[in-house]
Order: C-alpha cells, then structure tokens, then sequence
C-alpha cells in the first residue's frame, strides 16, 4: 500500500496525476490499496475512488493538512462523507486566499478520467490555523487516523518542527520517506509508542511513485483494521522493506 | 547580562515563573522555529527567540541549558507549555515586538558579541 499520493489537484502536483495514470501505474507496479492526500482538500476523492473500482485498486479518502506550527499530517476516512466533512472544517480554518496559478500551480478537480471539470479558487498550500492536538482530536472524532508524515524531513514535519515526537499527543502513526536513511532516534521513539511505522511515497507526480515497501496484513481495508496493524494487534500488522 | 536586567530593558511579559532568579545569567541570543534545528544550534546560555508555542519548545530550553524563551510577535503558550515553564524553572516572556527587533536591541546591549 501506499497512503499519500498526490493528484493534480495539488497546486505542487504534476498534470499527469489524474485517475487512469495514478491507478494504472499503482496497479502495474502490485499496490492494492492506496490513499489519495492532498494538501487541505479531498475534492478528486469521488473520482479516484470510482476509477479505482473499475481498476481494482482500492482507493482510501484522505488529505494533507497543514497545521499552524507548519506540520503536515495525512489524516485517512473510511468514506467520503467523512473525509468531505472534515475538508468543511478544514476549509474554515484555511486564509481564504487567491491561488495565484503562476506562483504556486493550478489546482484541476478532475473527473475518473482525468478529465478538467474545475479549478479550485482558493489558495490550497498554505497552513490552517488548526493546532496538532486540534487536528488529532478533529480526525479522531471523525473516526479517521492521523498519520504524522514525513518525519524524517526538516520542512513541514512533526520531528522538524517541535524536535522530537510530543510525548501526550495521540497521534495513529507516523509516515517514513522511501528513499531517506533511517535516524535511528526516530525509530527509537516510534518503537516507544508500540507502533510501527509506515512508508509512503507522497508522490506528486507519477514518477514519484515508488515500488510497494509498505505492507499491511489486515482482513479489510478499513480505518479499523489499519489502527490495529499499526499498534500490531489482534494479528494485524505492518512491514516496510525497511 | 542577568535575566532580570533582560526583563526591565525589553519590553517583554513575564509569563513563567513567578519569580526569577536574580542570579540566572544570559550569555547569548538565539533566533529559530524549527526544533530540530534550533535543537543542533543554540547554546547553553542563549536567550531563544521564537514564535513556537508547543510545549515542546521548554523541552527544547532544558535540553540545551536556555534560561529564558521569547515569544515574539504577540504569541502566547498553550496551557501546558505554560505549566511546563513553571514546573522546569525555564523564563518564559512574550512581546509584541518582532524577533527581528528584539534580536536588535540586545545586539545594540552587546549580548553575545
């Protein structure tokens, strides 16, 4: 699996990353579940979602938030209607600025196809005035997970940000970069929590998209299921390539 | 400097704790938001000038020996980062002033030169 890819929607996010490219590329390359996370909205969800039914890939709702320390969660739903409530607040919560198309990339809500359908106005990259703990507990009363990503880069992460894993907030798991050395406090600290870690590319374009490293022995797909392979219980449980 | 002599001069709240030590002693000044990098960086001694209120930031301070952090620009601590200065004894202010100016004002007082 892979839980944080990106689509065109994503001002950063490459043209080619529209429904038919992204799940015949994951699917070409053995994924069987990946999570879509763009930054501060989920508006391509509904097109992902069918496209990959028809392809077989299974698609979980989520996004990137950006919180007002600057730290970049990938918060994950079961349904639509969760991750679509949670954009609602999110959306009060982002400045409601101008995209400015030139500076920053265009925003394209696509259909299953790829298809333009509309831009998005507002100026989607950019920090919510959301604190972490009120992200945490805003996904969890929606019964999502919150991911803390990409941990092991300076910018717009938890460990960049505040220096090392806040000991009481109650984050689900934290999100480790393919291609970057392991920092073994990082693990130590992950280990503490009884939790394992998880891999994802945060693709932004389809090149970005790296083989499968992360795998989740779970009986569904479900919100559920993954809290419990991360915390490895009840049989369930996660393995990276490393 | 002593931190006392820091907290008549800037124009800075005293927000933790109630009573300073007129001993405690600031030998520098240092001005960062990243954690992680303000951690690898700043000495024992410094004065840290910040707009991070997380509680980890008093970590931060007992971690490296900072006697006093700044909260700059009208930032104010959240609860627990506020309960925290107290219980590990680390001065916390704030100001409305920028880093920038703060910054200034104690270069222009020779801190750390």
């Amino acid at each position: 699996m892979d839980l944080h890819i990106h689509t065109i929607l994503s001002p950063c996010g490459g043209d080619d990353m529209i429904p038919p490219l992204v799940l015949h590329r994951v699917k070409e390359l053995g994924f069987e579940v990946i999570a879509v996370a763009d930054h501060n909205t989920a508006e391509n969800i509904p097109a992902f979602m069918a496209k990959g039914k028809e392809i077989g890939v299974e698609v979980l709702p989520g996004m990137e938030v950006q919180t007002r320390e600057d730290i970049h969660f990938v918060c994950l739903f079961d349904t639509v209607e969760q991750v679509f409530e949670w954009q609602r607040i999110v959306y009060q919560h982002l400045p409601d600025l101008k995209n400015k198309r030139d500076s920053f990339g265009e925003q394209w809500i696509v259909d299953g196809e790829g298809n333009k359908v509309r831009e998005v106005d507002r100026l989607l990259l950019m920090g919510t005035d959301l604190s972490i703990e009120e992200v945490v507990k805003g996904v969890h009363g929606l019964g999502g997970l919150c991911i803390a990503a990409h941990i092991d880069r300076k910018a717009f992460s938890l460990w960049g940000s505040l220096g090392f894993l806040p000991a009481d907030l109650p984050v689900d798991g934290v999100e480790l970069t393919p291609h970057l050395p392991r920092n073994p406090d990082q693990i130590s600290q992950v280990q503490e929590r009884g939790i394992h870690y998880l891999v994802s590319s945060d693709a932004h374009w389809l090149d970005g998209i790296y083989p499968p490293q992360c795998f989740a022995f779970i009986d569904e797909c479900s919100i559920e299921e993954l809290a419990m392979a991360i915390l490895n219980k009840n049989g369930r449980y996660i393995r990276t390539v490393r | 400097m002593k931190c006392i002599e820091l907290i008549k001069i800037l124009n800075v709240n005293l927000l933790a704790p109630k009573k300073v030590d007129p001993e405690l002693e600031v030998t520098g000044c240092y001005c960062g938001d990243l954690l992680s990098y303000v951690m690898a960086h700043a000495k024992a001694g410094d004065v840290w000038l910040t707009i991070q209120t997380h509680q980890n930031i008093i970590a931060v301070a007992v971690l490296l020996g900072l006697p006093a952090i700044i909260l700059v620009e009208g930032n104010l601590p959240q609860n627990d980062t506020l309960l925290k200065a107290q219980r590990e004894g680390v001065v916390l202010l704030s100001t409305q002033d920028t880093a920038y100016h703060v910054a200034g004002r104690l270069y222009s007082l020779g801190l750390g030169r």
